[in-house]
This record gives C-alpha cells, structure tokens and sequence, in this order.
C-alpha cells in the first residue's frame, strides 16, 4: 500500500477538513444551540 | 392494554414472525446467532405490518384480532433460543463496554422521546392519524391525497397494530425499537466483517446520525426502511453466492420493502438488476421475483382499486383514473411543478457526483441536510475506503459487500436521475450500506497501514461522534425538561406543536358533525384533533381546489359543501377565492388564533415569525354569487 509521509499528511489533511467545513456548514444553528442551551 | 405488556407482545410477535419465517425459507441456517435476531425481527415487523391488510375484509382489524396475531406468531421466538444461547458466551472487551456506555447514552435520549407525547409534524399530518384512521374504519384508510394520504401503508399499519394494543405510548416505544433494531441489524451484518468493537463504533455513528436521530422515535418511515433495506441486501449477495434460500429471503424482504412506500421500486429494482448481473441462474431470478410479487402486490392493487392506478398519481395520461380520485389534467400540473421544486440540482451526471459533497458541505435549503442530513462520517471515512479498497482491489470480485454496494449505487443512481426528491434523508435507507462498505474498507487500510493510517482515522471518527452526541443531547432538552419538570402535556404540546390552541378549541366547541378544513400549515393538527378534519393541499389533492392562482369562490364553495366541511382553519393571509367568500359573509369569522411558526422543534430560535390564523365557520344558506 502506498503509506508514505504524504498519504498521511494528506490522510490528516482531510480529517480536518471536512470536520471544519462541516461545523462551519451548521453555523447557522449555533445562536439557536446556544439559546436552548446556556440558561 | 397497557404498554407494559403490549411493547413485549409486539416484539415477540416480530421476533416470533419473522424467526418462523426464516426457517420456512430456510435462511436461518446460513446466518449468524446476531443476524438471526435482527432479521427475524425485521421480517418480523414486515410480517406485522403486511397481514393486517388480509384482516380487514375479515373483520379482524381489532385490538382483539391484532391481540390474537401477536399471540400466534409469538411462539416463534422459541426458534432463537439457540441463537440467544450463543450470544450470552460473548465476552466484551473493555473498549467495547466503553462504547457500550455511550450507547446506552444515546439510547436513553430515545427512551425520553418515546416517554414523551408525538410532537413531530409529519407523524401527526399523517403517520398516526392514516394508523388511526385505519383502526377507526377497521380497514387501511384511503385517502385521495398523493404523497402523504394515497400511499402503500405497510409500516403505518405496524403502527397501527401498536395503537390496537397499548395506544399511542406503545407506538411511541414500538418506533424506538424497530428504529434502534435498524442500528443492531447494522452491527449485526457488520461483524461479518468487522471485530465487535469497530461494529459497535458503527452502530453509535449510524444511530448518532442527524437523520436517524430525527426519524427514528417518530413515524417516518426511512430508518426502518433501512433495516429492510439492509437484510434485502445482504440476502442478494448471499443469493449471488448461490443460495435459493436467501434469494426467496431477498424477495420476500423486498415485498415488504415496496409496502413501505413507492420509491423503494428503485431499490428492489437495483437489487434484481443486480442479481441480473450477477448471476446467470434463472431460478435465482425467478425465486427472488416470485418472493417480492407475492409480498408485495397488496398496496399496489389497493391502489389500482381506489384510483385506477396502482402507482397513484404517475401514471397519470396512461390509465384512467377513478372520478374519486379528483385529479385533473391541471392538478396533475402542479403536482409536476412541485414535484420540480424539490429538485434544485439538475439531474445528470454532475450531480450525482457531487451531490454527497454539497450535501455534506454546502447543502442547498432543499437537502434539508443540517438538523436531518447524514453527518460527516461518511466524507471522514471516505478517503481511508478508497485506500482500503485499492489496497484489497484484487478480492473485491466475488465480496458480498461488492454486490451490497452495487445495490446502493444503483438506487442513489435512479433516485438522482428520476426520485421524486432530494431531502438528504429521504436517501436514508441506502445509508447503512454506504457506512458498512466505508467502514470495512477504512478498517482494513487501518489494519495494513498501521497506527499512521489509523490515528487520523480514529480522530476522524471520534470528533464525528463527538459532534453527532452533541446534537443527540440538544435534541433531548425538549424530552428532559417534559420529563423531568413540572410542565404538563399540555404544555408540552403547545410548545412543540404549531397551532397547537386551534387543536384545543377544535375540541372544546366543535361537534362529531362538524368537520374542519386544515391547510398546509395547520396539517400538524390533523392527529390530535378529536373531531372529522380534511387537509387540503394546493398540490396533492382535487377534493377542494386550492391551488394558487385559482380565484373561483363558487367552485371553491361547492367543493367544500360536497367534502361536509363545517369550518375552516386558515391564516389571516387568506386566497382571493376565501377573501371572496369571507366578504360576501359565505364564511365567517369564529375564533382568532395567535400563533408562532416553527422551524424546529429541538431548536425553537430558528423562527420567530408569528402569524394569526382564524377559525372561519361556513354558512350553510350562503350561495356566493358568481364572480
């Protein structure tokens, strides 16, 4: 398998990727999050 | 009956169905102690929900008939003794009784809502009431409504065994369980590839899932779709393998499947398609055909009974429709145009590449894809699969999981090209089979890679939960604070529940022969409302014509004299044709409601548009002069 210093880098690239632009997908939600949630 | 007793009965009777059921086809043999309860259960809950439909020109769609069913089928549980015996000997490892905390977790945020009164909108438009209905007329309720009303019924009517014997509390649990049994169905397929706890991993990312949280303690249908989606699946690919066992199991399976609602035909027809393609043995064919006629064909002739067609209302021009139908050549227009408004990407090739990653990233307002859309686990575990696969390239020919995924990429392919929308969750059943086919082939790049590959994957996944029981947590605040507060039902509901007071006052001063007309806004009442109701749609139903842009009070006002209405709820902003009626006094005012919109439940500060409807009463002596 083609497991180099590369893949990996790209490999965790990715990961945070997608988990910022999926937060940043919601970000409409967050003012409505907060207001159920912060007393 | 109390839901005590009812809950366990109707699990039994699954377990007891489909177990029964499994050995007639003789699956059983092939299937592993996990894979023997959960597709017991879900043919089971197939079976639950398709032989009522032959009980009621019997008379038998009774809490008493449905009582006896549950008794009958029982017994059948007895056949999973062996397999309940294997599953005790399992010995978790430490990391799977963590996962199994969590889980329990999640699993109590299912119990609060099953605890709770149904406030999801379209569960009371049409889920429950089509159940109630049922059991108030002893028979499936026909509806002339497209889309919610005039519909194949097969899980409603499980949901209406569940009212017959313990009410709307047992319904509310049953919901839990079929819904959490599409999750153990998951983990159960997954351990033929996957240790437990990586299963176990899966099952907490597929139950966490936006969607799923959304429709698994409410009547949609999708997750439990899922479930039989699932087994049809892994049936396929075993009858690829050459067994004429599972091949029946498939087609029995996907019977029930097309019960559900009419698009799963798209994905019954990618599993025979791929059957096709697989495999050169007419019998294999021929037996999963056979199966899914035979289980299938009920709704689609109760269909082709009530409207004249079996698909009602596509085949609109090529057959002729029933007169109770009310459909015209101009009501088949707008439902055509709505039916475009639910696609705002077009339909080609481009699309269908990249509609997984606008959903999940950028989703248009249409996808639905933030409080209902699949979460991020998918494009995590993306990149790891591709690794993995090309890694195992060589095996894939001759995989079960080959066939599975040729199964879901096939639907996903039709449902793009001419699936009646493109809601994120209504592609919910292919979800299971896109996560086990991501999730193996993730594993074993982790497997041959090392902590290298692993460490970015396990972070990927963790956050992903992380966010999923974040969302599980603020969906359960509304549950707890019922719960656990001093709030009462009636409370309750009129927080979560739109228009919620008109509901009261329905049922505070109208009487059995009165019958009150509900506009789009209002469908939610449709449930709770003691007394008769019609929902009229612009798009989905003739019986009264409301369409936009039609200003025709005279007709208007014969048509709803011919439905029985009494009343009408309506919002202030009222169609030149009601404005019409209200100033020639036809209609008049009855009771004025202040109401608020809601966007969410789980997150009410979405909206925060208030808007005034008004309870109009029809006067019986007007006749409106023409316009």
């Amino acid at each position: 398998m083609l497991v180099n210093r590369f893949t990996v880098i790209a490999l965790w690239g990715w990961v945070v990727m997608v988990l910022a632009l999926y937060v940043h997908s919601l970000r409409d939600l967050l003012p409505a999050v907060l207001d159920i949630v912060l007393p | 009956m109390s839901p005590v007793f009812a809950v366990p009965l109707l699990i039994m009777a699954a377990l007891g169905g489909g177990a029964a059921l499994l050995r007639v086809t003789q699956a059983d043999r092939r299937l592993r102690p996990a894979e023997r309860m959960t597709w017991s259960f879900t043919l089971g809950f197939g079976l639950l929900g398709w032989l009522p439909f032959f009980m009621a020109p019997a008379g038998a769609f009774t809490s008493t008939g449905f009582t006896i069913l549950c008794l009958i089928l029982s017994p059948g549980t007895l056949l999973l003794v062996p397999a309940v015996a294997q599953l005790t000997k399992f010995k978790p490892s430490p990391a799977f009784l963590g996962l199994s905390v969590l889980l329990s977790m999640t699993a109590a945020a299912g119990v609060m809502a099953a605890l709770s009164p149904m406030a999801d909108a379209d569960t009371l438009a049409y889920h429950y009431p089509l159940a109630r209905m049922a059991l108030e007329q002893g028979q499936p309720a026909f509806i002339p409504r497209a889309v919610d009303g005039a519909v194949p019924q097969l899980i409603q009517m499980t949901y209406a065994v569940a009212m017959a014997l313990g009410g709307e509390t047992s319904c509310n649990w049953w919901l839990l369980i079929s819904s959490w049994m599409a999750g153990a169905t998951l983990y159960a397929t997954a351990r033929r590839w996957l240790a437990p706890t990586p299963a176990l991993l899966l099952l907490l990312l597929f139950q966490s899932v936006p969607a799923v949280l959304y429709g698994a303690v409410t009547g949609q249908i999708e997750v439990r779709m899922a479930m039989m989606t699932l087994v049809m699946a892994v049936a396929t690919a075993e009858a690829v393998a050459g067994s004429v066992a599972m091949a029946v199991t498939a087609g029995l399976v996907a019977g029930f499947l097309i019960g559900c609602k009419y698009t799963a035909l798209l994905v019954v027809a990618a599993a025979g398609l791929v059957l096709l393609m697989f495999t050169r043995r007419p019998v294999l064919l021929l037996a999963f055909a056979g199966a899914a006629l035979a289980f299938g064909w009920p709704w689609y002739a109760w269909m082709w009974t009530h409207t004249g067609d079996p698909v009602f209302p596509m085949l609109w021009g090529l057959v002729d429709f029933r007169p109770e139908t009310h459909w015209s050549p101009a009501q088949n227009l707008a439902f055509k145009s709505f039916a475009a408004s639910e696609h705002q990407m077009p339909e080609n090739l481009w699309t269908i590449l990249t509609y997984p990653f606008r959903a999940t990233f950028a989703p248009l307002p249409v996808f639905e894809a933030g409080r209902t859309g699949f979460g991020p686990a998918g494009m995590i575990l993306l990149p790891f699969a591709v690794l993995g696969t090309w890694h195992h390239r060589t095996r894939l020919a001759g995989n079960p999981l080959t066939v599975m995924v040729a199964i879901a990429a096939l639907a996903y392919l039709a449902w793009m090209l001419i699936g009646p929308s493109q809601r994120v969750r209504h592609l919910l059943p292919l979800l299971p089979l896109a996560l086990l086919a991501l999730a193996v082939a993730s594993q074993r790049a982790a497997a041959t890679g090392g902590w290298r590959i692993a460490a970015p994957l396990l972070l990927g996944v963790t956050v992903t939960l992380a966010l999923q029981s974040a969302g599980q947590a603020v969906n359960a605040i509304k549950y707890a604070r019922y719960l656990m507060g001093p709030e009462s039902t009636d409370s309750f509901l009129n927080r979560n529940v739109p228009g919620w007071p008109i509901a009261q006052w329905a049922n505070n001063h109208l009487t059995a022969d009165d019958r009150l007309m509900l506009f789009p806004e209002n469908r939610v009442l449709a449930y709770h409302l003691r007394v008769d109701s019609l929902l009229v749609h612009p798009f989905f139903q003739g019986v009264v014509d409301v369409r936009p842009n039609v200003d025709d009070p005279d007709r208007l006002w014969r048509q709803m004299r011919a439905a029985g209405v009494t009343h009408v709820a309506v919002a202030n902003a009222l169609s030149p044709p009601l404005q019409s009626l209200a100033a020639q006094g036809c209609l008049k005012p009855v009771q004025e409601f202040q109401l608020r919109q809601l966007a969410s439940r789980t997150l009410p500060g979405l909206s925060a548009v208030s808007y005034a409807t008004t309870v109009w009463a029809l006067d019986g002596h007007c006749w409106p002069s023409p316009p």
